[in-house]
């Protein structure tokens, strides 16, 4: 039997994935806190792997990983070539457009806005093709709240989850664009060759998600 | 700023020694199973005018590369083969040459994203087979991508067959339930993307029957082997997907017959990246390789955009990933090393190069030295170059050979080294085609 690799993004989404995967016999040795990077369960043939949330859709898209979790964030904005199989129902949030709310007006008829995000091509995709608005994106790397507060931009496209950063900063949320949650990816090779092992893993899975 | 004198374009490569000769040489050997397959090869042009593509459901605009000729026409590298091959069937031929089989080799172009280790420049090698529309044509062309992987050195792959009807079939049935056309094309859209949860979604927000909803539950249901057709089947009652359905079986059933029915799986989910196929469509996967190393199918009004009615089945294989999955499994044969290098002093010259042509009758690779320098100088370049041996010429009969294996030298006559007769018959060897070829010259006066 050959291994199943499974790319699991850092932090707080790999430990709860771990507990899903527990709960249908996957038992594994991932540990908090540790430096490693590869964990191996000889018994079942898989193999585990932390990292950056951003990458995961890329290790599936090019099967160096046959699964792997990610974020429906990450997936838009990366669009990569896989399969998106399973809805995990964990990591929960929003994507939102959010500003301060004088900037109400300006979403609307207003042709050069400016949008500050991390999502460059979820900002495109809304603004050109739902709306058909024409506005400049400009790509942060993190803190996106300070674009509208420095005078950066107009507004921001940011992922939202209880919303207590943009209140502490001033900004409310002035339209949704969708909501997101972490999904199960799969390369599309890995489906076929190794069918039966993942339909069985995603069959087990659906039973436990909620 | 980088030096663009220093390097190839984004996505573009060199190809050097080692990898080159191993693609030549897979090249060579698909094309000559083609050939024995009836195929005969094709070459078309780098270029094309933007119109070859424009409109056929092939690569898109935004992904070619485009410029314009001094007449003001615009020019695109072609980004697929089918297109020129189907221009050359409707130009240079008629109906009465019917089954056309065509094969080609080339490089094809595709403007795709940045740093996402994608190619823009890639080898296609494949086979068209025009004016036929039956299910033997399409096994045919099976059969024979199954038999161009086998030839590589691969075992362990798989080929999935599907129909792209199968979805004209279910949109059909959601219709029946209110599900407007637009809709359908989103469904569409999701399923070509991967995203099985989202189109799960959009079929859940119409009051579907369980027997289609389903389907959407359990998206990948749409793969498997046969017992997944009839489970389908069981599932939903239309002519469509039943036709769909039987079409694959026929060919599964055809494949057996061909003794290759092993390598077949069936995947009703599969929808062309291309937008050309009209039927029945594949691609080959194989362990290691995360992308499809070959696709086709069959495009049946591809050549009406060209102003004939003409059904056509096709598909190509992509070399650099079929070699990635040879190098893999170390099924890439070392290239033949030259073995041996000839030097002379200005006495032996003659001798020597007549000698290496000997040699190279005989099938052994020969280098003629070029460096002008002492013996040591010699035993170092062929070392680095990783040759067993080297002959020196003092003159036309004293020689020195250095077996660089061992290290041992040897000083001799070129008699003691090839034996009188063989020297002789490599001489007579020469003149004799020499003389044949007079000889012919002659009769033709």
């Amino acid at each position: 039997m050959r291994y199943l690799t499974f790319a699991l993004p850092k932090g707080r989404l790999a430990v709860q994935t771990m507990e899903l995967l527990n709960a249908i016999g996957i038992t594994s040795i991932l540990e908090e806190n540790s430096r490693k990077l590869i964990y191996i369960n000889e018994e079942l043939k898989l193999k585990f792997f932390l990292s950056k949330a951003q990458d995961v859709p890329t290790y599936v898209e090019y099967g160096a990983a046959d699964i792997g979790v990610s974020g429906k964030d990450t997936l838009l904005e990366e669009k990569r070539h896989i399969y998106e199989v399973l809805d995990l129902g964990l990591g929960i949030c929003r994507v939102v457009v959010a500003g301060p709310p004088e900037a109400k007006e300006k979403l609307y008829n207003n042709n050069d806005l400016r949008v500050a995000t991390k999502y460059p091509n979820i900002a495109k995709d809304f603004f050109y093709q739902k709306k058909h608005q024409t506005v400049e994106i400009i790509k942060l790397n993190g803190s996106v709240e300070l674009g509208p507060i420095v005078g950066l931009s107009d507004v921001i496209v940011d992922i939202v989850e209880s919303g207590s950063t943009l209140k502490a900063n001033g900004l409310v949320v002035l339209e949704e664009i969708r909501p997101i949650s972490a999904i199960l990816v799969v390369n599309r090779v890995s489906m076929k060759t190794e069918y039966e092992r993942i339909v069985d893993m995603i069959t087990k899975l659906r039973k436990v998600v909620i | 700023m980088k030096d663009n004198k220093l390097h190839t374009p984004m996505g573009m490569r060199d190809f050097l020694t080692g990898f080159c000769g191993a693609k030549l040489e897979i090249q060579e050997q698909l094309s000559k199973i083609f050939y024995q397959y009836g195929y005969s090869p094709i070459e078309c042009p780098t270029m094309e005018y933007l119109e070859v593509f424009e409109g056929t459901g092939s690569v898109s605009p935004q992904q070619m590369f485009c410029t314009q000729d001094r007449d003001g026409e615009t020019l695109v590298m072609r980004s697929d083969i089918t297109p020129q091959a189907v221009r050359v069937a409707v130009t240079s031929f008629d109906e009465t040459d019917y089954p056309l089989r065509f094969s080609y080799t080339g490089n094809v172009f595709r403007n795709n994203e940045s740093d996402q280790g994608k190619l823009r420049e890639y080898t296609h090698c494949g086979v068209e087979l025009i004016g036929v529309n039956s299910r033997e044509a399409d096994a045919e062309v099976v059969a024979l991508a199954i038999r161009s992987l086998l030839a590589a050195g691969l075992s362990d792959f798989r080929i999935d067959i599907g129909q792209v009807q199968f979805f004209e079939g279910l949109f059909e049935e959601l219709m029946r339930f209110g599900m407007d056309t637009r809709s359908c094309q989103k469904i569409q859209n999701y399923i070509i993307q991967g995203d099985f949860i989202s189109a799960q979604r959009q079929a859940e927000k119409y009051a579907l029957p369980e027997n289609l909803r389903t389907i959407f539950q359990e998206l990948p249901i749409l793969i498997g082997g046969k017992d997944m057709l009839s489970k389908v089947s069981s599932l939903i009652d239309n002519q469509k997907i039943n036709a769909s359905i039987n079409d694959l079986l026929e060919i599964y059933n055809i494949l057996k017959d061909h003794r290759l029915s092993c390598y077949i799986n069936f995947d009703l989910s599969m929808l062309g990246h291309l937008d050309y196929y009209t039927g029945f469509i594949f691609r080959g996967y194989t362990h290691g390789i995360g992308f499809s190393l070959l696709g086709g199918g069959r495009y049946d009004k591809l050549i009406s955009k060209f102003g004939k009615e003409c059904p056509s089945v096709g598909f190509s294989i992509k070399i650099f990933d079929l070699l990635s999955a040879m190098q893999n499994l170390d099924k890439i044969r070392p290239q033949p090393r030259i073995e041996t290098l000839v030097a002379y002093g200005r006495e032996g010259r003659m001798r020597a190069l007549t000698t290496a042509d000997a040699l190279r009758a005989q099938g052994i690779g020969v280098e003629n030295s070029l460096i002008d320098a002492k013996l040591d100088v010699q035993i170092q370049y062929a070392k680095r170059k990783n040759m067993s041996g080297i002959i020196y010429f003092f003159d036309s009969e004293n020689i020195r050979l250095i077996d660089l294996i061992d290290g041992q030298q040897a000083d001799m006559t070129i008699q003691d080294l090839l034996g009188e007769d063989k020297e002789e018959a490599a001489c007579r060897g020469q003149a004799s085609s020499f003389r044949t070829q007079q000889s012919e010259e002659k009769e033709e006066v």
